[in-house]
């Protein structure tokens, strides 16, 4: 997995960058962790007006992180109208601490 | 220096949406407010008007209520983490306080508004509290 810290390869260490999940060094796909991290679930229109991105900005970023198994997306109606709820994993939210860890520990110096 | 300036802001963006979130989710302590203001109109009616057409109007209105919060909470967009444990734990107080309050007032205390005010605020103790602890989590 991507979160996962590599320890085989060159860059192997004991800086807490190394603890740092690549796939949210991007602004957007950080700040959608950060959306979902305090609910169980937020529905796609909400979290999109948060991060302040289009529709389709979003649904690319959402999708590489269900890829990576850290955010799950979920279809439904409520009456008649469609909606997408969007959620972090287990995974995901684990990823997310971790990488919060990791940078208070760089911030920290 | 620039490695320890970046995490600074990138923690503080993430924190700042994390804020954002929390500060936007607050309808359950809303929701949670107007039942138990709810609860100084509907326990003292169901306490203390007795007939067909009192507890038809009683039940009525209150069917109205649940519905009406039911849809409020239906249209939300965000639902705060452990909000099902939580609105399970106050649904379960309010319940049993409800369950207590009816059997005494029909019972022990019958026709009696000082326990039918009691009985209210007893009523709405577990909402407020819930509505308190979570608004708590916003601040």
């Amino acid at each position: 997995m991507t979160g996962e810290r590599n320890s085989d390869g060159p860059q192997a260490g004991n800086h807490p960058r190394h603890d740092l999940a690549p796939l949210l060094n991007a602004p957007v796909r950080l700040s959608v962790a950060a959306a979902l991290a305090p609910v169980d679930k937020a529905e796609f229109g909400f979290v999109r007006d948060l991060v302040e991105v289009t529709d389709s900005a979003l649904s690319k970023q959402v999708s590489l992180l269900e890829e990576a198994g850290w955010v799950h997306v979920e279809k439904g109606r409520v009456g008649r109208r469609p909606r997408t709820w969007l959620s972090l994993t287990c995974e995901g939210r684990a990823v997310y601490e971790r990488h919060l860890a990791a940078l208070r520990a760089i911030a920290a110096g | 220096m620039s490695e320890i300036a970046d995490a600074r802001q990138t923690l503080g963006r993430a924190a700042d949406v994390e804020q954002q979130v929390r500060a936007r989710s607050g309808w359950y302590a809303r929701y949670l407010w107007v039942f138990a203001a709810w609860q100084l109109v509907l326990v003292p009616a169901g306490l203390l008007l007795h007939g067909r057409n009192a507890t038809i109007a009683v039940s009525l209105t209150n069917v109205l209520m649940v519905m009406g919060l039911s849809a409020y909470v239906a249209r939300q967009r965000v639902v705060r983490r452990g909000f099902g444990v939580k609105h399970g734990i106050v649904m379960a107080s309010w319940g049993v306080v409800y369950g207590l309050a009816l059997a005494l007032g029909n019972t022990a205390f019958t026709d009696s508004p000082a326990f039918a005010a009691v009985a209210a605020a007893a009523c709405a103790l577990p909402l407020v509290t819930g509505a308190w602890l979570e608004r708590r989590q916003v601040a």
